[in-house]
């Protein structure tokens, strides 16, 4: 499924969430949407799921606007992790399925197996990083189509935040289903990422393929090595600067995503 | 409508009505008082049933753990709304087939026209950022002490949700109160 984000803008009372903001994806991509706190990652993912509605622009899935498609294709998992009080890891079960027609029974059957969840207990009690995985492999066993989860590794322990990517990595691949991922710190999954999305106080301030990114930037370690090409922002005590020549060294996800919040301008 | 629209909106409204049953305990008591005979405190616990449903949530600020899942806002307004309808006339069928209320038909009429004005009065005080109670209290409270000081034949009595003298303009009115309410709903809640 294809998810387009065209000129999406999103205004509350008192502070602008987003402004102008487009960026394509395509199926079976993983997407990291990152920035720093208040980049408008949280806005962009609450609008992308349909429960916000943009102030300006659209977002379509396979040329469908987002509010007017079947709503059982997109599954979202908030960063706060609230749930509903009292809930039992079977009470979600029964909701999930009644919602989602599309919903894995099998596959929640092997996380419950495999994470030892009891589903007899209250989720509200469950530790933080169980609890984000129950639900953010819940909404994955709903089978969307776009996948969007906020924050996606915090509170999970180290061994089961690779599990976790593993289980990413494969259900995208193998249903061909978008996953956006948002958080302010993702390089440890930088083997998972595909498509790379850059936010700054609302602003877009890069996105496209990570692969092409590495391919299109360079890191130099004086700017003026770099004569001709368009230096982007420093990177610790280098720069990244756009262009292929075969200059300095390929860049990181950290260091692009670093180049472009330093960056020296607009 | 096609049949897997149906089909996909029967299953929400389900899902909506498992997480407000296992999530309120208020409200499965609330649902009690409705095997009581038409009386003043039938009227009080359906004012506070109504307040429970979607003005709870919209003020305690917790519409987005189910926009998170597959709910519109429109959804969430028409599945609250359907399960205060849906309890009550539980609640009624349940009252005249044991016998305690043997006119639970006409009860039924007169609670659902209280409840759709104090459901929209509710959710219009939360949608405006106040508590869900005050402003339908306030409003029996005027309702209760305008139509005792007036004459048995005056307009008001009429019109009012709570005397229901006449079954159709008090119909009429708790219907107005629901649009307004819907109206001021879709406005504020989507501005957030």
């Amino acid at each position: 499924m294809t998810l387009i984000v065209e000129k999406v803008s999103k205004r509350f009372h008192d502070r602008v969430g987003l402004t102008e903001v487009s960026f394509m994806t395509g199926p079976g991509e993983i997407v990291a949407v990152t920035g720093p706190n208040g980049a408008g990652k949280t806005t962009l993912m609450r609008v992308a799921c349909g429960e916000l509605p943009p102030s300006e622009g659209y977002i379509r899935l396979d040329g469908s606007p987002v509010r007017s498609f079947r709503r059982d294709a997109v599954a979202f998992t908030g960063d706060q992790r609230h749930v509903f009080t009292g809930f039992t890891g079977y009470d979600y079960l029964r909701v999930w399925k009644l919602l989602y027609a599309r919903f894995d029974d099998a596959l929640f059957a092997s996380f419950v197996t495999r994470f030892s969840w009891d589903l007899l207990s209250r989720v509200d009690h469950m530790p933080l990083g169980v609890r984000s995985l129950f639900l953010t492999l819940g909404a994955l066993a709903c089978r969307p189509q776009i996948l969007l989860i906020d924050e996606p590794f915090q509170h999970i322990a180290p061994i089961e935040r690779d599990n976790l990517c593993m289980i990413l990595r494969s259900f995208a691949d193998e249903h061909r289903s978008t996953v956006l991922l948002a958080s302010t710190e993702l390089y440890e999954q930088e083997p998972i990422i595909d498509r790379l999305v850059v936010l700054k106080e609302g602003k877009l301030l890069f996105s496209g393929s990570l692969e092409k990114a590495r391919q299109t930037h360079r890191v130099v370690p004086y700017a003026e090595d770099a004569e001709g090409l368009l230096i982007i922002g420093p990177v610790l005590a280098e720069h990244l600067v756009f262009g292929d020549e075969d200059l300095g060294r390929e860049p990181t996800m950290r260091e692009v995503v670093t180049g472009y919040l330093n960056g020296y301008s607009d | 409508m096609n049949e897997g629209t149906m089909l996909r909106r029967i299953r929400a409204f389900e899902a909506y009505l498992q997480i407000e049953l296992t999530r309120k305990w208020a409200l499965a008591l609330l649902f009690l008082f409705f095997l009581l005979p038409r009386s003043g405190l039938l009227f009080l616990a359906v004012l506070f049933f109504a307040a429970s449903l979607l003005p709870k949530d919209v003020q305690s600020r917790r519409l987005s753990l189910y926009l998170a899942l597959p709910f519109t806002r429109t959804g969430l307004f028409w599945c609250s709304f359907g399960t205060g309808l849906l309890l009550m006339l539980l609640g009624a069928l349940i009252s005249g087939a044991i016998g305690i209320d043997p006119d639970w038909a006409s009860k039924l009429i007169s609670m659902l026209i209280f409840f759709v004005a104090y459901f929209s009065i509710s959710l219009i005080g939360a949608v405006a950022g106040r508590d869900t109670l005050t402003l339908p209290i306030l409003a029996l409270f005027t309702e209760i002490t305008a139509g005792a000081t007036l004459r048995v034949e005056h307009p008001f009595r009429a019109f009012s949700p709570f005397y229901q003298e006449d079954l159709l303009y008090s119909g009429l009115v708790a219907l107005l109160l629901l649009a307004a309410a819907f109206t001021h709903y879709q406005i504020v809640v989507k501005r957030q």
